[in-house]
C-alpha cells in the first residue's frame, strides 16, 4: 500500500523540478547570461512591441476622439437653432399661461357675477307673485345661485329665460288656477286673476302674496265692494272693465288689514263712545216718534179744518173748537179766555219731545268733548310712562279722543237739524192755534149768519 | 264736464263728508232762493189779496174783525217766514259738518301714524292739508248762506209789517 501511494507523489517531483534539471542542465554561468540576455531581448521586444501597439492604440483614440468632438461640434452646431426654437416655444408657453390665468380669472368673476345675481334674483322672484303660479321657477334658480362650478352657457341662459319669463308675466293679465288660503285658513285650489305682479283676485276677492311661504292669501279684511264687483265679473265680456291694482304689490292691501272697521272704530271709542251712541239713538227715534205725530196731527188738523160745525177731540183744533162749543158767541170776553185756556193746554202735547232732541243735540258734543279730554288723558299717561318713542302707543288714547268728537258731531248734527224740523212744524201749528183759532171761529160765524 | 270732475276731484281730496256738505249747500240755496223768489213773485199777490179781503168787509172794528185780521196778519207772517228756521239752522250746521269732516280727517292721520309711525311728516302733512278742507268748506257754505239768513228774515218782518199797517181799522185803533 505505501509503496502505492509513493510512487504519483514521485512523478509529481518530477515534473516540477524538469526546468531546474535544465537550467541544472546548462550549470554554466556564461549559459545562464546567455539566457539572461536572450530573455531580456525578448523582454525588450516585447516591451517595444507593446509600447507600439500602445501608440497605435492611442493614435486610434486621439482619432476617435478628434471624430466624435467633430460630430459633436456639428451635432452642436445643427443643436443651435433648435435652442432657439425651443427658447421661443418657452416663452410662448409662459405668455400663454398668462393669458390663460388671466382667461380663468376673468371666468372666476364671470361665475361669482353670475352665482351672486342668481341669488338677487332668486331674492326679487321670491318677492314677487308669480311665483304662487309658476313655483317650481324657485328650486331651478337656487340650483342655479348654489353651485360652485363654473358656470355653464346653459346656466347663464337658463337664467336669463327666467329673468325674461319674469319680466314678460309681469306686464300680463292672466288667470290661472292656484292655491289660495281663505280666510278661514283652509287652502284651496281657486281660479285666480293675476293682473301683473301687483295685485291678485280670486272669486272677487283680493288676495295678498305672502313672500315667506309662497302662497296667496285672501284678506281678513276687503275693500269697498265697488272695487272687488269689478274683478269678480272680469272675463266674462269684452268690455273694457276698471280695476283697483295696488301698485305697491301688496303693501296698501296689507295696510287695509290694520285700518279698523266701523266696529273697531266703536269699540275705540270707550265707553263715552257707547253712551253717545246710545243717547243719539234715542234721539233719533225720538224725533223720528215726534216728526211722524205732527204730521198726523197736521192732516187731522186740515181735515177739521174742512168740518168746522162737527168737531172732534182727536185734534188740537178739535178740541179747542169743543172747549168753547158751549160758550155763546156774544160774550167775547169770555171766548177768548177759553180759546186761550184750550191753546194753552194745546202746547204742551205738541211741544212734547222738542226739548229733549236739543237737550241730546247738545249734549253729545259736550260727551264727545268729554272722551276727547280722557283720551287725551290715556296719551299723556302714555307718554309719561313709555315716552314719546313710540307713536303707536299714543295712537290709542288719540284715536278714543277722535272718535268720541266724531260720534258727538255724527250724533249732535242730524239731531240739530231734526230739532229744528219739530220745532219748526210744532211752532207752526201752536202760532195757527193762537192766532187763526179765534179767526176761523169768527169767518165760520159769520158764514153761518150770512 | 270738466267742472264736474274738478268737483268730485275736490270731494275725493276732502273725503265724504264733503258730499254731505255739498248737498248741504245745494239744500240750503234752494231754499234761499225759494225764498227770494216767493219774496219776488208769489208775496205781492197774497198781500194784494189779503188787503182786498180785509177792504171787502163791512165791519171792520168788532172783535170779530179784530180776530180776522188778526188771523190774516198770522198767516201772511207765517208764509213770509216760512222754511227760515231751517235756513238758520243749515248755515249753523255747516261748519258743523266741516267740523266733522276735518276730525275724521284727522283719525286718517293718526292711523298713517299708527301704521306706519311718524316719521313720514310729508305724507302726515298732506293728511292734514286734506283733514283742514272740509272745515274752509263748511265756513265757505255758511258765510255765503248767514247774510242772507239774516237778510230774509229782515225782509219778512218788515213786509209783515207792512200788511199790518194795510189792513186799516175803522175805528184808527192798530
Amino acid at each position: 500500500m505505501k509503496a502505492l501511494r509513493t510512487i504519483p507523489l514521485f512523478s509529481l517531483t518530477l515534473v516540477l523540478l524538469s526546468p531546474l534539471f535544465a537550467q541544472a542542465q546548462v550549470d554554466d554561468l556564461d549559459q545562464l547570461l546567455q539566457s539572461v540576455k536572450q530573455q531580456q531581448q525578448q523582454q525588450r521586444q516585447l516591451n517595444r512591441q507593446r509600447e507600439a501597439e500602445f501608440l497605435a492604440d492611442r493614435q486610434r483614440q486621439q482619432r476617435l476622439l478628434n471624430q466624435a468632438r467633430t460630430a459633436f461640434e456639428q451635432q452642436q452646431q445643427e443643436n443651435q437653432p433648435l435652442l432657439a426654437v425651443t427658447e421661443a416655444n418657452a416663452r410662448e408657453i409662459e405668455r400663454l399661461e398668462k393669458d390663460l390665468a388671466g382667461v380663468v380669472e376673468d371666468m372666476g368673476d364671470l361665475s361669482s357675477g353670475f352665482r351672486e345675481f342668481a341669488g338677487d334674483f332668486s331674492a326679487v322672484l321670491q318677492e314677487s307673485m308669480l311665483t304662487a303660479q309658476l313655483p317650481e321657477r324657485g328650486a331651478t334658480l337656487r340650483a342655479l345661485a348654489d353651485a360652485n362650478t363654473q358656470v355653464t352657457i346653459e346656466e347663464i341662459q337658463s337664467l336669463w329665460l327666467l329673468v325674461q319669463e319674469e319680466m314678460t308675466e309681469a306686464g300680463k293679465v292672466t288667470r290661472f288656477d292656484g292655491q289660495v288660503i281663505d280666510t278661514a285658513g283652509v287652502s284651496k285650489t281657486a281660479d285666480v286673476l293675476r293682473v301683473g305682479v301687483f295685485t291678485a283676485w280670486a272669486g272677487g276677492e283680493y288676495l295678498r302674496y305672502v313672500p315667506e311661504t309662497g302662497e296667496l292669501l285672501a284678506l281678513s279684511r276687503q275693500p269697498p265692494a265697488r272695487y272687488r264687483s269689478a274683478a269678480a265679473g272680469f272675463g266674462g265680456s269684452r268690455e273694457p272693465v276698471v280695476l283697483a291694482v295696488d301698485p305697491t304689490r301688496g303693501s296698501l292691501l296689507g295696510m287695509y288689514t290694520y285700518t279698523p272697521d266701523l266696529r273697531e272704530r266703536v269699540d275705540q271709542g270707550g265707553t263715552i263712545g257707547l253712551i253717545i251712541i246710545a243717547l243719539g239713538c234715542f234721539g233719533i227715534l225720538l224725533t223720528l216718534w215726534r216728526l211722524i205725530v205732527l204730521f198726523f196731527v197736521s192732516v187731522k188738523i186740515k181735515r177739521q179744518l174742512g168740518q168746522l160745525d162737527t168737531a172732534s177731540a182727536d185734534n188740537p183744533l178739535g178740541r179747542v173748537l169743543l172747549s168753547v162749543s158751549d160758550v155763546s158767541h156774544q160774550e167775547e170776553e169770555l171766548l177768548q179766555l177759553k180759546l186761550d185756556e184750550a191753546v194753552l193746554a194745546e202746547m204742551p202735547g205738541l211741544e212734547r219731545g222738542n226739548g229733549l232732541i236739543k237737550l241730546i243735540a247738545a249734549i253729545s258734543p259736550l260727551l264727545g268733548l268729554l272722551g276727547t279730554v280722557t283720551g287725551m288723558i290715556l296719551t299723556f299717561q302714555a307718554i309719561s310712562l313709555f315716552g314719546t318713542g313710540d307713536p303707536k302707543l299714543m295712537a290709542g288714547g288719540i284715536s278714543q279722543a277722535l272718535v268720541t268728537t266724531v260720534l258727538g258731531l255724527v250724533v249732535a248734527i242730524p239731531l240739530l237739524f231734526g230739532h229744528s224740523l219739530v220745532a219748526y212744524l210744532a211752532r207752526g201749528m201752536i202760532q195757527r192755534l193762537d192766532e187763526q183759532c179765534a179767526g176761523v171761529l169768527a169767518r165760520h160765524a159769520e158764514r153761518k149768519e150770512s | 264736464m270738466t267742472m264736474l270732475y274738478a268737483i268730485a276731484d275736490f270731494a275725493d281730496q276732502g273725503g265724504g263728508v264733503l258730499w254731505l256738505l255739498f248737498g248741504t249747500c245745494l239744500l240750503l240755496w234752494t231754499l234761499i232762493l225759494e225764498r227770494a223768489l216767493f219774496l219776488r213773485f208769489a208775496w205781492p199777490s197774497q198781500a194784494r189779496s189779503a188787503i182786498q179781503q180785509w177792504q171787502q168787509r163791512s165791519d171792520r172794528d168788532s172783535w170779530r174783525a179784530l180776530r180776522i185780521r188778526e188771523a190774516l196778519v198770522s198767516e201772511s207772517s207765517m208764509a213770509l217766514h216760512a222754511v227760515l228756521p231751517l235756513i238758520r239752522v243749515l248755515v249753523v250746521l255747516c261748519p258743523l259738518l266741516g267740523l266733522l269732516g276735518t276730525v275724521l280727517g284727522m283719525i286718517g292721520v293718526f292711523e298713517v301714524i299708527a301704521t306706519s309711525g311718524n316719521d313720514d311728516a310729508q305724507a302726515m302733512a298732506r293728511g292734514i292739508y286734506r283733514a283742514t278742507i272740509p272745515t274752509m268748506a263748511g265756513l265757505v257754505v255758511a258765510l255765503t248762506g248767514i247774510y242772507f239768513t239774516v237778510r230774509l228774515g229782515q225782509l219778512a218782518d218788515r213786509e209783515a209789517a207792512n200788511l199790518q199797517r194795510q189792513l186799516e181799522l175803522d175805528g184808527g185803533v192798530a
